[in-house]
């Protein structure tokens, strides 16, 4: 895999031949500023949908291997 | 049964309202439809008690003469789409078992809209890919064969999309397109795809590849079931901040409406080195039915369009490293138990992404990193300014752009390739419309020398979908394409 990234990296160098000096960066193709929203709560009091998928889970918590020593 | 199959969704309306079948006729034809082409590998589940269960509800509204934009109409969704209780993997193992409890925006639109859902459709593992060969379920395949009954690949990521419509085990289906994961596959396929402007479909419940470059979108056997299905997935959605409000034009009335006085581009860059001769060949072929229905050709100039994809390549991977950064082991999906929480993270992602993603996740890593990210991302952000300055210049004087699809038709599943790069090169026509945000529709338009599909690309102004239907419209009625593969339902065998 190592030079096959290393190909791929090459290749996306090409884009140093343009000139882009004065160019603002492009990040959102919409054209329109992001709406806001009320700052309120809209969803919540489901512990068992948001826990139904969940590989380990315990007393409505989700497990993870211990962090703390 | 293959009277039903023989009908496009516009038809299938028709008779649906005239009562002269019913829609669980339909979706028992098209469940067959699925069985009996189950080797083509387009379905990774089959829903067939949940669809007979719509139907029958399809019916009941159908009687009371409640009858939506898409009641009793059988559809496929690509397994990107959220779908409630019903499992949704985006073709990764990483996703195994997962069933959303909620369902995505654009899906929800076609339910309401009375549409019949037959299955999850496969797709390249997080839609990465160009020939559906990624997918954890492995390959779909199309129903078109090469030369001595070789199996071809349906194109990417949507492959199953695409070949499910074209072998007729589902009338019309969603897809996802990021770089051309739409438009590739129909135009391997032979059936017509619809990328929408960025913003027209929600994005919502839809699992994220690159978010600033994904969009959904409908593939169809014919233009006007396109609109129709379009009309029904669109919609303004707060719940994708990125969604609009512009309102959609009356695109299903485009489809007649004709190109003449219409100035239609054909940007002078699209030429390339490996372009199947027969492609060359059709793009011309496709100019002059434009004129001939009285379409201005114009030559117009796209420079940077070189540049497009391996832009494309930095921009995707970067937001698709940020996107997949989710999938950790600990709320859904797959958990590989390890020692410590760093060991279960490597784990679990080690086994559950593909080397596709896995390569993609790595590219993206990389130009995102601190002492890389002005030379590789933030380049590429602004290139990717210049390549929408050059569509808005030549937006100015055309109504709409016409190209290839793809540089050539589909090839052989397995195809072994050792330049990843090699590969991309599938999206060069499509990948520059991702970028800018535009529309773009790909319709089939010819055969070539080996009886293989080939698709004209229309690339539009943004929120201008009913532009691209009146030259698909056109396209669609000069080519007048009716060839069918051999391995569909109800086809030779």
């Amino acid at each position: 895999m190592a030079s096959e990234l290393n190909g791929i990296l090459d290749w996306i160098a090409e884009l140093n031949e343009v000139p882009t000096d004065n160019v603002e960066p492009l990040a959102s193709v919409t054209g329109h500023a992001l709406p806001m929203r009320n700052d309120m709560v809209t969803d919540g009091d489901c512990v068992d949908t948001v826990l139904a998928n969940v590989p380990e889970g315990a007393s409505g918590f989700f497990v993870v291997p211990k962090v703390v020593e | 049964m293959s009277d039903l199959l023989d009908l496009s969704a516009v038809e299938a309306r028709a008779a649906l309202d005239a009562k002269s079948i019913s829609a669980t006729e339909l979706t028992t034809a098209y469940i067959a439809a699925a069985e009996e082409t189950a080797a083509l590998n387009n379905y990774v589940l089959l829903t067939p008690d949940h669809a007979l269960a719509m139907a029958a509800k399809a019916d009941a509204r159908l009687a009371k003469g409640e009858a939506g934009l898409l009641e009793g109409v059988p559809l496929g969704v690509k397994d990107l789409f959220c779908t409630n209780g019903v499992q949704t993997t985006a073709c990764s193992r990483i996703l195994d078992g997962f069933t959303p409890p909620y369902e995505s925006t654009v899906t929800a639109n076609l339910w309401d809209a009375g549409a019949v859902m037959i299955g999850k459709l496969n797709c390249d593992e997080f839609a990465m890919g160009s020939a559906n060969e990624t997918s954890a379920f492995g390959p779909a395949i199309s129903p078109w064969q090469g030369a001595d009954k070789t199996d071809l690949v349906p194109g990417g990521s949507s492959g199953g999309s695409a070949s499910a419509v074209a072998a007729r085990s589902a009338l019309m289906t969603t897809g996802t397109d990021t770089g051309g994961s739409i438009r590739q596959p129909a135009a391997f396929c032979g059936v017509v795809g619809l990328k929408p402007t960025y913003g027209r479909c929600s994005r919502w419940g839809i699992v994220a590849f690159a978010s600033s470059l994904d969009q959904a979108g409908p593939i169809t056997r014919d233009v006007a079931d396109n609109a129709l299905m379009l009309q029904a997935m669109a919609s303004h959605d707060a719940r994708d901040s990125t969604s609009s409000d512009v309102p959609l034009q009356d695109v299903v009335a485009a489809v007649r409406q004709g190109v003449k006085g219409m100035k239609i581009g054909v940007p002078r860059e699209y030429v390339m080195d490996g372009m199947d001769g027969d492609v060359v060949a059709l793009w011309q072929q496709g100019q002059d039915w434009l004129r001939q229905a009285g379409a201005e050709l114009v030559d117009v100039s796209l420079p940077h369009t070189k540049y497009a994809l391996p832009t494309y390549y930095i921009i995707a991977p970067a937001e698709a490293s940020s996107n997949l950064a989710r999938y950790d082991g600990v709320r859904y999906g797959l958990r590989v138990e390890a020692g410590s929480l760093d060991e279960m993270y490597e784990a679990t992602r080690a086994v559950g992404f593909g080397e596709e993603v896995q390569r993609r996740i790595l590219v993206g890593t990389y130009v995102l990193s601190a002492g890389y990210y002005d030379a590789y991302y933030l380049k590429a952000q602004k290139v990717r300014r210049l390549i929408k300055q050059d569509f808005d210049t030549a937006f100015a004087s055309v109504d709409a752009l016409l190209t290839p699809a793809t540089p050539t038709a589909a090839f052989p599943v397995g195809r072994k390739i050792d330049d990843p790069v090699v590969n991309f090169l599938n999206d060069v026509f499509t990948v520059p419309a991702n970028l800018a945000g535009l529309p773009g529709l790909s319709v089939p338009a010819g055969l070539n020398a080996d009886g293989l599909p080939l698709g004209l690309q229309v690339l539009g102004r943004p929120y201008d979908e009913a532009s691209l239907y009146r030259v698909g419209g056109v396209l669609e009625a000069a080519a007048s394409f009716t060839a069918t593969p051999a391995r569909r339902a109800g086809g030779a065998k």
